[in-house]
């Protein structure tokens, strides 16, 4: 009664994949020009997604529109059986240039706990069990000597590290990051790399928008790859070598 | 030390000036806290908007003989969810929008006010007369200031996520929108109280100086509020014993002191950067080992 959306809580759809995208189309809102056309794939739960694509393919509307973002103007998104914002907990994202405002008065631990806000909704404060998920994460990804600092005091790798750790506090499913490791520290990318194994190890599903074609081969399980000339292809991470990007 | 405080006590044996400290205070509140998410929100030329269009509503008020604050109420509400409206469709850019909307309803007002051949009535509604605060005033602006902090304080946590981060707030099903209706709406209410105080013309001081001033002093946003109170309610205070003993303006003697206050809070400011100009604000260490 106290959640944000009007719509009720709902179940995942037995059987049903984590994220099953049908003849997807998305349109710029100004411009009408398509972005995406009749994109077509399935993740299993479970399974780390590469999605791999040239600047301006796609990747970055395409993950919006997942978070429920950006309108649909044909085909369909499923997550875990149930269309985008039906239930707003199951799914994280995280933006690859968030339009946050750094010089907000917030420390980096309250901005965490913000993660944590879709579980509670309306009127309701932050429980000792939010606060103890909420330093769990921070000190999972190495920030617990920064927790009180103002957000805008942080390095951008660290800010990075925080935007994850706010995606972690969500406690999601389905986990949508957008390019997470352009542009960060050596730290950060070892931090990162070591979360989102061990999400895998917890039965998580990560669809991650990436450059690095380098490491794919150990860290995802398939790759999506998307390109403006031909229809989105889903291929097992074995069959890389053999697709021409 | 006695002669002090008679000097302090002396114009509040008058009941009007006792009526006249409440409502100082009681605004000085609403405003500052208010205020701060004005500021972080960079809503400062709405609230000067709002506080302008009032004015057309309180001279039609007056001409119908209806209550005035009622006036400015209806007034305020309407131009709260015009704007809120106008922002929402992009054909026009946003301030654009407001400006074109706040000088038309004033220029109404002002126009209104000129049929009357009174003008002279209208001065304490342009630039504010704290000492003609009456008690059934001093009891609408005790509601709208615990209405306007209760709301802040029950929806303090959406307010606050929807000012930084509006995209993680449309994520989890929060609309960033209905968070600014709200706000929009507060602010209606605020700025009704506070043109008793110091009128339309100068009603953005008081929502918008203290709270700057305090933003230069802390990046605590609980603090920034409390700070922001206090210089609120100080300038108040000082600019009824500036009206009482020098016999000046009461609504600009309250927002030239809460200008002093501002100029402190700056001078402090900068003075504490040239001290310590080498403030560790970014990072101690993985910022060295930025990679290509």
């Amino acid at each position: 009664m106290w959640s944000y959306s009007s719509r009720v809580h709902k179940d995942p759809v037995p059987g049903a994949p984590a994220l099953e995208v049908r003849d997807l189309c998305v349109a710029y809102a100004d411009t009408r020009r398509l972005v995406l056309k009749n994109v077509t794939f399935t993740v299993p739960i479970g399974a780390r997604a590469a999605l791999i694509g040239h600047n301006g393919s796609g990747k970055s509307t395409l993950l919006k529109a997942i978070a429920g973002l950006l309108p649909i103007k044909s085909g369909s998104i499923l997550i875990y059986g149930n269309p985008p914002g039906a239930c707003h907990h199951r799914v994280a994202y995280l933006p690859q240039r968030s339009d946050i405002d750094w010089r907000f008065p917030i420390t980096l631990r309250k901005l965490v706990m913000t993660g944590r806000y879709v579980h509670m909704g309306w009127l309701r404060r932050p429980s000792r069990q939010d606060w103890q998920i909420v330093d769990d994460v921070i000190d999972q990804l190495g920030l617990t000597d920064l927790s009180e600092r103002q957000i805008g005091q942080l390095s951008g790798g660290q800010q990075q590290r925080a935007m994850l750790a706010r995606a972690l506090a969500q406690d999601a499913d389905l986990l949508l990051l957008d390019e997470p490791l352009n542009a960060v520290d050596v730290k950060t990318r070892d931090v990162i790399a070591q979360v989102l194994h061990d999400l895998n190890r917890r039965g998580k599903t990560i669809v991650m928008a990436t450059h690095e074609l380098s490491t794919l081969a150990d860290e995802f399980d398939l790759t999506l790859s998307l390109n403006r000339q031909r229809p989105l292809t889903a291929h097992p991470i074995d069959e890389l070598e053999r697709i021409n990007l | 030390m006695n002669e002090l405080i008679d000097w302090l006590a002396a114009p509040f044996r008058f009941q009007f000036m006792q009526t006249a400290l409440m409502a100082a205070v009681l605004v000085g509140l609403a405003c500052a806290s208010i205020g701060v998410y004005v500021v972080l929100r960079r809503m400062a030329f709405i609230g000067d908007a709002l506080a302008h269009t009032i004015l057309p509503g309180v001279v039609i008020a007056y001409l119908n003989q209806a209550n005035l604050q009622v006036g400015a109420l209806a007034a305020g509400l309407a131009t709260a969810l015009g704007i809120g409206w106008l922002s929402r469709r992009q054909a026009i850019r946003e301030d654009t929008a407001i400006g074109v909307v706040f000088t038309g309803m004033f220029a109404f007002g002002v126009l209104l006010m000129s049929t009357t051949r009174s003008f002279r009535d209208f001065t304490h509604i342009l630039f504010g007369n704290v000492l003609g605060v009456t008690v059934s005033d001093l009891q609408m602006i005790a509601v709208i200031t615990g209405g306007v902090l209760l709301t802040l304080a029950l929806f303090h946590k959406e307010l606050e996520l929807t000012s930084f981060d509006p995209t993680h707030a449309e994520v989890i099903g929060l609309r960033a929108a209905r968070l600014r209706y709200l706000l929009l709406v507060l602010l209606a209410f605020t700025v009704v109280s506070s043109i008793q105080l110091v009128g339309v013309v100068m009603t953005t001081a008081l929502l918008i100086t203290p709270a700057a001033a305090a933003s230069m002093l802390t990046v605590r946003l609980w603090r920034m509020m409390a700070i922001a109170a206090v210089i609120a309610v100080s300038s108040g205070v000082i600019g009824l014993y500036a009206s009482f003993y020098a016999n000046v303006a009461s609504g600009a003697a309250i927002v030239l002191a809460s200008t002093g206050f501002f100029a402190l809070a700056w001078a402090f400011n900068s003075a504490r950067h040239l001290l310590s100009p080498a403030e560790p604000s970014s990072d101690d260490e993985s910022e060295l080992e930025l990679e290509v």
